[in-house]
């Protein structure tokens, strides 16, 4: 919820994105990536900066030598982002590297909410420019070979049934990935094999993995999202797939499914979740042998969703956004909507080394 | 004689709705799309700009240290959860 709220109305904001690109380096990692527990030099550094972190998720000023000048969760006020800037090329000025130790500023709402300062030691120069040999880029996906990278785009239809134009916030705007494991593609191709020429019902995993991924909103608010924030109550009403051979393709089989489901949460806090998808389906699944080689998936149906509480609501209309990234922003809609999704192998020399 | 006159009637009938058939386009659930041309249709709905894939992140640390020396800034670091902030859902 919140790194899609500070997507939406921080790196989103024309000013904000103007600063950055011209004061700062920007980098964005997962924080996995911080969880490592090499012994390397690039995992000791990923390791000292998220001990002084505020929360698991947020923003911080670095030095060229890996110190953390400053964390920020959330701001004051819209404006209080670029005074944050401000701040950090400030702290810059005064500590540009790490020969000496820092205090680290921590701001759970900046400038208002600052927590307790946190002592960064100086660390050793310079750093390594590459990963150590065999070293898996802690900023890229780990993914095991064989496996389908699927990537999935969604849009809210507008009122002439054409994609909006609104693109920032992810109820407009859905942007998945989600994998097909080779145990899932034997699985698939299994049920083929068996259907011979005729219509073959795909395995439920597999609709069900499709489904799962096809919803507007962010990743916390999809009727079968596995969240630890609350429990979604998911009916899945219908999900079946189809698929029947091409003629004239050895290996092309043309999908159609229906599915329809409901997620819902009482409300926690300011949270709270009704989300309705209702899709029909059509593509195409291209194998080779035991493995998928393309999936091609569009979606085309309906979505109701409602996200957050009428006290979140509320607080929309009195603070801006930004003072309440945690808590996501409160979503009330109902429209047409498309998916896509295109699936293909991932490529060898990104895939994971199984040994 | 009468079931002739039926029968042609039937074929007349037949013909006539044939060629209205021939004459409207084929709507999407009539014709299935071929794979390449439902592959343009997915592309067509990725924006061809992201508000916030104007910020020039980079993905890997050790770059942005090296080129933060280079360039005497500070690295701005987004700290997201699981999923794919730049390019995912978050």
């Amino acid at each position: 919820v919140c790194a899609g709220a500070v997507r939406e109305t921080v790196f989103s904001v024309p000013e904000v994105i103007r600063r950055i690109n011209a004061d700062f380096v920007p980098v964005s990692l997962a924080m996995q990536a911080f969880q490592a527990r090499s012994e390397d030099d690039e995992s000791k550094l990923l390791q000292s900066i998220y001990r002084s972190k505020a929360q698991p998720q947020g923003t911080c000023v670095l030095n060229t030598g890996g110190q953390v000048l400053a964390w920020v969760i959330m701001y004051d006020k819209d404006k209080s982002v670029l005074d944050f800037l401000d701040h950090g090329l400030k702290l810059f000025r005064d500590h540009p590297d790490a020969k000496e130790a820092i205090m680290t500023e921590r701001y759970m709402r900046f400038p208002s909410a600052k927590l307790a300062d946190v002592k960064d030691e100086a660390k050793p120069q310079p750093f390594a420019e590459q990963h150590p040999d065999g070293k898996h880029c802690p900023g890229t996906p780990d993914v095991p070979p064989g496996t389908v990278v699927a990537r999935l785009i969604g849009r809210a239809l507008d009122k002439d049934g054409k994609p909006s134009a609104r693109m920032v916030n992810q109820e407009h705007l859905a942007l998945d990935r989600f994998e097909v494991p080779p145990s899932m593609q034997e699985k698939l191709a299994q049920a083929l094999a068996d259907g011979g020429a005729g219509r073959v019902v795909l395995p439920d995993d597999f609709a069900r993995l499709c489904m799962t991924y096809a919803f507007l909103g962010n990743k916390d608010s999809g009727p079968l999202s596995k969240v630890t924030i609350f429990r979604i109550a998911s009916h899945v009403k219908q999900c079946e797939f189809w698929a029947q051979r091409v003629d004239g393709g050895k290996a092309l089989w043309r999908v159609e499914g229906n599915t329809d489901v409901l997620g819902q949460a009482a409300a926690t806090g300011d949270k709270g979740l009704h989300h309705e998808v209702k899709l029909t389906w059509e593509g195409y699944i291209e194998m080779d042998g035991k493995r998928m080689t393309r999936l091609l998936l569009a979606a085309r149906g309906t979505e109701k969703l409602k996200w957050g509480t009428e006290a979140l609501q509320a607080r929309a209309k009195a603070d801006d956004e930004v003072s309440f990234l945690v808590a996501g922003r409160f979503i009330d809609m109902e429209c047409g909507v498309r998916y896509g999704i295109i699936g293909e192998p991932v490529p060898m020399k990104k895939a994971k080394d199984a040994k | 004689m009468r079931s002739l006159t039926v029968g042609v009637a039937v074929l007349v009938c037949i013909a006539l709705v044939s060629a209205g058939w021939a004459g409207e386009p084929p709507t999407p659930k009539e014709v299935a799309k071929s794979p390449d041309a439902l592959k343009d249709e997915i592309e067509g709905l990725r924006p061809a700009k992201l508000a916030w894939r104007e910020i020039q992140w980079k993905t890997w640390l050790l770059e942005g240290l090296k080129e933060a020396r280079e360039k005497k800034k500070p690295i701005l670091l987004w700290v997201v959860g699981p999923g794919e902030a730049l390019d995912g859902r978050c």
